[in-house]
């Protein structure tokens, strides 16, 4: 449908003065109004024609860079199949709030030509989690912008996007050379293994490919090496992505972190050949890996579960108790028997949540897992988001939220969790460490 | 799927109208003719409208033939009836073959003819029916006297069989009629029979007896079956509309019903073309002298005519010239006059105007599409942005926060707290001026006197505004964390001290 636009009465108003001129003045004025209305009427249907051919408008995407932090370019190609070009329509790309456009522009004046495409290009600071770019609003006018389309006309799907959190190499490398320096990767008990633990007298049915040989040529005396035994650790990260996670400075809210820290330690752990699950849980629902991974695969698998998150600001405290209770059922459906690392990546919350989150691991903890809960204080996080001249007034007005979070991890020790209140610094050595001396025990 | 209705637009139709207003101007004012005489269509006094509606409400198919063209029994049909009452106009041959030849498409084909004169005669001729209408009036004794001649009058008494009951009817200048198979009616005490169109004044001889002549007879062939009376006025509205009307009605109808097979799916139609028409505009006209012929001005009831009449008025080819050149006129005029002429161009624009927008869409602000908003969302959201604006109070509270931030910080750094202002002057004498070392003694000092009175533990010293206290304090604060190394502004700052204390259960440890 078509509608007048306020330039519209102007052009009319100046043809029918001309058309009533000639109709009681002079005659040439007639020709001129009704030329000028004729003008105006074709230019009606061209818009009109416009519109038909906007709603009959294909539209395709092409996502690249998945990768938080980096640039994620998203490409609409518009295409006209129509012989009718559209000379002027306005378009505007709707998109998921929670993304910072840093090139391209969110509306644009285009012109598509017939039988052909053109292509509209934005790119992203890439976030993790899941989001959505489109669809495309479009509105047409004529040439003169006398008229246009009644409403804006969607175009095309919204594409779907998950963004990967992106592990530091340089912290998986500080990691391991941490894990070792402290040798902590080891089990410290003999056993099947590569690392060299020590020396015993040789007993009837060990290896003939463990006895050293060269002890016995002087002392001869058989004596067999015994290696250190390796050890597999059940890691299971689980990450809450309610609201108040998913608030803060672009990029380091305390999900973005964990996820960020999960993805680090995935790595180092499945190198390690260690087992990991991610489950993730937002006020909708709960995501996670289908199983228990070992190597790249665990890695892989914990970067897809936690792109799968999608922002949701939306959701109370009962949503936020319902989908715990959700994610600990993943967790407990996942988990092998043996002793498991349980790691809850959670943020401080109401008295109901803290009992909920007490309970939780108590009935963790008599299926002989640890569990650990990773408190992010929300204030250390939102302070980046702070210019430097006001953080020491902010740091002032926010020292009871401060408090609060600290008292929710206190809490919750009380009630006999293990409590890690954290910032956005050196969690993953801390994870290791605990996870390694888990390990030993 | 649904069905949608669409209205045609009120300019289409404003069109139509006015297209059809001219079509009808174009073909002249209408000619209303109101029917007189015993027509089934005059509902006047001297109409046969009532019998008509009785036979409507009796039967089914009853219509009127206002022309005898217009007479089209259906084929097939069991029983077809035609009637004539008293045709002003005689029927020709070739009108009376040609209703017999519609009749044709009956099984039963009937005629009912009610005439005093020869008129309808035609019908029963062609029809070959031996009955007729004798043409002559049937007078009876008014004043009996035994000597001298005797008054008569047309008014005659007749007896009709309906069945086997005897029914008396008035008849009013009733014919004898001749011929036909069975007599249902006779007039009694006949004295004189006089063709029709003698003198008014009839006088018979006082010798003369009084007889029985035929006023209705049963008439049959192989093809057609016939009634005939010799009277038509006893069908009348105004008979019909008397309070002897049962006996008439009773009469009459019991013969169609006869004629009818006794059959409720029967044909009829009543002829009602052999009847003059009036002009009502004429009747109604003061130079016309039928408004003062009695029997014109009740062949046809007042408000027929008036409402004949007031059609012809709002008919367009009444008006629509004159209202024509009035406008025509009305717009001469004012063009030719300017104040009203530039109010009269003005309107006109505004009107063409709204006219054409109104016709090209609806109208609408011409805005950019809204863009697609992005959203940072902090918990703090409120406190950050109050913060940006300048838009904030400290107030004791916030002083409180203050000392303990620094205060956490001096131990974390150097060990010694605010609560010890001798061993705090002592750490920082190493690390900043000499000069300044008084400043932050007092400093300290201050700091725990107004920490104090924050908690309202003390009442001194007077503090007038908050606000500008905890800023003076903030600024020397920074001062004194500078020289251990710390900073309330830095981004890793109080919350990690404070995190120390919150870092793993003891069970792990």
């Amino acid at each position: 449908m078509i509608v007048v636009t306020h330039r519209a009465p102007a052009v009319v108003l100046l043809s029918v003065v001309l058309l009533i001129a000639g109709i009681l003045r002079e005659p040439s004025a007639l020709f001129a109004g009704a030329a000028l209305l004729l003008f105006t009427a074709a230019l009606r249907g061209y818009a009109a024609l416009e519109v038909q051919v906007a709603s009959k408008l294909k539209v395709s995407h092409r996502v690249e860079g998945l990768v938080e932090g980096g640039d994620l370019v998203y490409e609409a190609i518009i295409e006209n199949k129509s012989l009718i070009p559209i000379i002027t329509a306005e378009v505007a790309v709707e998109y998921s709030p929670h993304l910072k456009l840093v090139k391209g522009s969110r509306a644009a004046l285009v012109v598509i030509p017939p039988r052909s495409f053109i292509k509209y290009k934005m790119v992203f600071k890439a976030r993790t989690g899941t989001h959505y770019i489109g669809p495309l609003k479009l509105v047409v006018r004529d040439p003169l912008g006398l008229f246009k389309s009644a409403e804006a006309l969607t175009i095309g799907e919204p594409a779907r996007v998950e963004v990967k959190p992106k592990a530091s190499e340089a912290v998986v490398r500080r990691l391991l050379s941490y894990a070792r320096s402290s040798g902590l990767t080891r089990s410290r008990k003999p056993g099947s293994g590569v690392e060299f633990y020590d020396t015993r007298d040789y007993v009837p049915g060990d290896e003939l490919r463990s006895i050293e040989w060269k002890k016995l040529a002087y002392m001869n005396k058989l004596v067999v090496k015994e290696y250190e035994r390796e050890t597999h650790q059940a890691v299971i990260f689980v990450v809450d992505a309610t609201p108040p996670m998913l608030h803060g400075p672009y990029g380091s809210t305390p999900f973005e972190h964990s996820a960020r820290v999960v993805s680090s330690m995935a790595m180092y752990l499945g190198k390690r050949g260690d087992l990991v699950a991610v489950v993730a849980y937002n006020s909708e629902g709960v995501v996670s890996t289908e199983k228990l991974y070992r190597g790249k695969r665990a890695y892989y698998e914990a970067l897809r579960a936690l792109s799968k998150v999608e922002y949701r600001l939306e959701g109370g405290d009962e949503a936020r108790i319902a989908q715990l209770v959700n994610a600990v059922k993943k967790v407990v459906k996942i988990m092998p028997r043996e002793r498991n690392a349980i790691f809850i990546f959670t943020t401080s919350g109401s008295k109901a949540y803290l009992e909920y989150m007490a309970y939780i691991i108590s009935r963790l903890k008599a299926l002989n897992c640890s569990v650990y809960v990773v408190v992010p204080i929300i204030t250390a996080y939102e302070i980046k988001g702070v210019a430097p001249w006001a953080r020491s007034v902010y740091r002032v007005k926010a020292l009871k939220m401060t408090k609060e979070g600290l008292e929710f991890a206190r809490n919750l020790r009380r009630l006999g969790a293990s409590v890690i209140a954290v910032g956005p610094e050196h969690i993953p050595q801390l994870i290791v460490s605990i996870v390694e001396a888990s390990a030993a025990r | 799927m649904a069905r949608v209705a669409r209205a045609v637009s009120t300019t289409l139709t404003a069109l139509l109208v006015l297209v059809a207003i001219i079509g009808m101007a174009e073909r002249g004012p209408p000619s209303f003719k109101v029917p007189t005489g015993p027509s089934p269509l005059n509902v006047g006094e001297l109409g046969t409208f009532d019998f008509y509606q009785a036979l409507r409400s009796k039967y089914r198919q009853v219509l009127p033939a206002a022309s005898l063209s217009e007479v089209e029994y259906p084929r097939g049909a069991e029983y077809c009836l035609f009637i004539t009452i008293s045709p002003d106009k005689p029927y020709t041959k070739e009108e009376a073959i040609a209703v017999l030849e519609k009749l044709r498409n009956c099984k039963n084909k009937a005629l009912l003819v009610a005439d005093e004169y020869t008129t309808s005669n035609a019908l029963l001729e062609a029809a070959n029916l031996t009955s007729r209408v004798a043409g002559s009036t049937c007078y009876s004794p008014k004043n009996l006297t035994q000597q001298g001649p005797v008054e008569v009058t047309p008014y005659v008494e007749a007896v009709f069989r309906v069945g086997g009951e005897a029914v008396r009817l008035l008849l009013d200048i009733a014919s004898r009629v001749e011929g036909g198979k069975e007599v249902l009616g006779y007039a009694e005490n006949v004295l004189v029979e006089v063709p029709s169109g003698a003198p008014s004044l009839i006088v018979a001889s006082p010798r003369a007896l009084p007889r029985e002549v035929p006023v209705a007879v049963y008439d049959y062939n192989s093809d057609y079956r016939a009634v005939v009376i010799g009277d038509g006025s006893i069908f009348l509205n105004q008979v019909f509309r008397s309070r002897y009307a049962s006996n008439y009605s009773k009469v009459l109808l019991y013969y169609v019903d006869y004629l009818c097979g006794f059959s409720s799916d029967c044909v009829i139609y009543v002829d009602a073309s052999k009847y003059e028409s009036v002009d009502p505009e004429e009747l109604l006209a003061e130079s016309s002298d039928k408004l003062r012929d009695p029997s014109r001005l009740f062949s046809a009831d007042v408000f027929t005519l008036v409402a004949a009449y007031i059609a012809k008025l709002l008919h367009p080819s009444t008006w629509l010239m004159p209202v024509l050149n009035l406008t025509n006129s009305l717009i001469s005029q004012v063009l030719a006059t300017p104040p009203y002429s530039y109010v009269a161009v003005l309107v006109l624009v505004m009107l063409t105007y709204g006219y054409v927008v109104g016709r090209i869409g609806e109208s609408a602000r011409d805005e950019r599409l809204s863009e697609q908003k992005e959203l940072e969302a902090y918990l703090t959201a409120d406190l950050i942005s109050a913060i940006a604006s300048g838009r904030y109070r400290f107030d004791r509270g916030d002083f409180a926060s203050l000392y303990e931030i620094v205060n956490t910080h001096l131990r974390h750094s150097c060990g010694v707290g605010l609560e010890d202002p001798d061993s705090l002057v002592r750490v920082l004498s190493g690390r900043v001026e000499p000069g300044k070392l008084g400043k932050y003694r007092k400093y300290a000092e201050k700091m725990n006197k107004l920490y104090q009175k924050a908690l309202g533990k003390k009442r001194l010293p007077l503090i007038l505004s908050w606000h500008r206290t905890t800023e003076k304090f903030m600024k020397i604060s920074e001062e004194v964390l500078s020289a251990v190394g710390a900073s309330l502004a830095e981004e890793r700052g109080y919350e990690y001290i404070a995190m120390k204390g919150v870092r793993i259960d003891s069970s792990y440890s």
